[in-house]
């Protein structure tokens, strides 16, 4: 039986089918020498300690820092994209560094860091760099995060939630027009994706960026909200984030911060527990409530935390536990 | 989506080369650089010198 050259990429919805010296649509999954390489393998091409609120997780480790990793290449290309520079770029056109798994746990580590990020590009496309070191990561006690725009298939999502603990993923809109024809994807998969999450047991919020004129209509995100309560349940954070002008969206103003508090009047209506709004500074909506009794809980602004009520993972006032990750002892 | 640097607040610190791997940079970019220039003159057709490791979830037609 004679071999074919062709190979089918089965870890993303888009099945790439690819040839010797060529790429998927990611850039990052090459065919070389007869055999389909993650090129991108501990090369990242950005590496950055944030504030884990930058990502943004609100319920997992507030006020600790987080190693935060990111190579070239994505499997989508949503024309608003706020990092494109990287995403949208081929591994070759941008400046990497020699970062093998074992160095990215010694340098979270070495920085105080409980945990890792997978992030600013798309962590699915350097998938089998996120499994390792998240992996290593596990076993020098350490927790790992993905921010992601959870267009994987199922069976590798299944083996990645056995190593990541928490987990931001976009939702870019509860539209399937609107991934199509803005992101190159398709919204099925993702709204899959994250429902296997909570399955597994991945602590999840879920960033929702609005762009003005192509997302920004409140009847679609009740549509989300309730979906989000059907599916993920009130618990599940949700982040209306504030759009700037980038990539092939310039010609777009940022998005109202009327608006974005409008979005979070909504989901809280529909039964949310816990809406935010991102990307804005100094807002009410940037801090913690208890949604039984409407106390205070943690006060943010930007990424600092001022104050951290809870006691244990509880409200102060009524006693209810709050949904999260709150301490960063060895892992539950 | 994460933006890698933040216009809001500027909140992110740079790390510079964890590993202290500036030296191996420089001669990777030796060698890689002008292997670049000559197989990547077709869209995405790329260099077969970039190696990485073989990628999971991946079948042979």
């Amino acid at each position: 039986m004679v071999r074919s050259d062709v190979f089918l990429c089965e870890l993303c919805p888009k099945g790439c089918r690819i040839t010797e010296g060529y790429s998927g649509d990611c850039r990052s999954r090459i065919v070389v020498d007869g055999e389909l390489r993650a090129v991108t393998y501990g090369r990242p091409c950005a590496v950055h300690i944030d504030p884990i609120e930058k990502k943004p997780l609100f319920h997992f480790l507030p006020g600790t820092t987080i190693l935060s990793i990111a190579t070239a290449g994505c499997n989508l290309h949503c024309k608003f994209c706020q990092n494109w520079t990287i995403s949208q770029a081929a591994p070759q056109d941008t400046t990497s560094i020699d970062l093998p798994p074992e160095t990215v746990v010694k340098a979270a580590r070495a920085r105080g860091c409980p945990s890792i990020a997978y992030t600013y590009t798309e962590p699915v496309i350097y998938y089998e760099y996120v499994l390792e070191t998240s992996s290593m990561a596990r076993k020098n006690g350490l927790r790992n995060v993905t921010v992601t725009a959870g267009y994987i298939n199922r069976r590798p999502m299944e083996l990645l939630c056995e190593v990541v603990d928490a987990s931001n993923t976009d939702l870019k809109a509860f539209s399937d027009s609107f991934y199509r024809e803005v992101c190159d994807g398709r919204l099925k998969p993702v709204l899959d994706g994250m429902v296997l999450m909570k399955e597994k047991g991945v602590w999840l919020e879920i960033t929702n960026l609005i762009i003005p004129t192509f997302n920004d209509d409140l009847n679609m995100i009740r549509k989300m909200c309730r979906w989000v309560l059907a599916n993920l349940g009130p618990d599940t954070p949700l982040h209306f984030s504030r759009f700037y002008p980038m990539y092939k969206m310039r010609n777009l103003p940022p998005t109202p911060v009327e608006f974005l508090m409008k979005a979070r009047r909504e989901a809280l209506d529909a039964g949310i527990h816990y809406a935010y709004v991102g990307n804005v500074l100094g807002t009410e909506a940037e801090n913690t409530y208890c949604p039984k009794d409407g106390t205070l809980l943690i006060e943010r602004i930007g990424f600092r935390i001022r104050q951290n009520k809870l006691k244990d993972g509880k409200c102060p006032t009524c006693g209810d536990t709050i949904p999260g990750v709150w301490n960063h002892g060895a892992r539950g | 989506m994460e933006r890698e640097a933040d216009h809001a607040t500027r909140a992110h610190v740079r790390v510079e080369s964890p590993d202290k791997t500036g030296r191996r940079d420089f001669l990777t970019g030796l060698v890689c650089v002008p292997l670049i220039f000559l197989y990547n003159r077709n869209g995405r057709e790329t260099s077969s010198k970039l190696s990485g490791r073989r990628a999971m979830f991946v079948r042979r037609l």
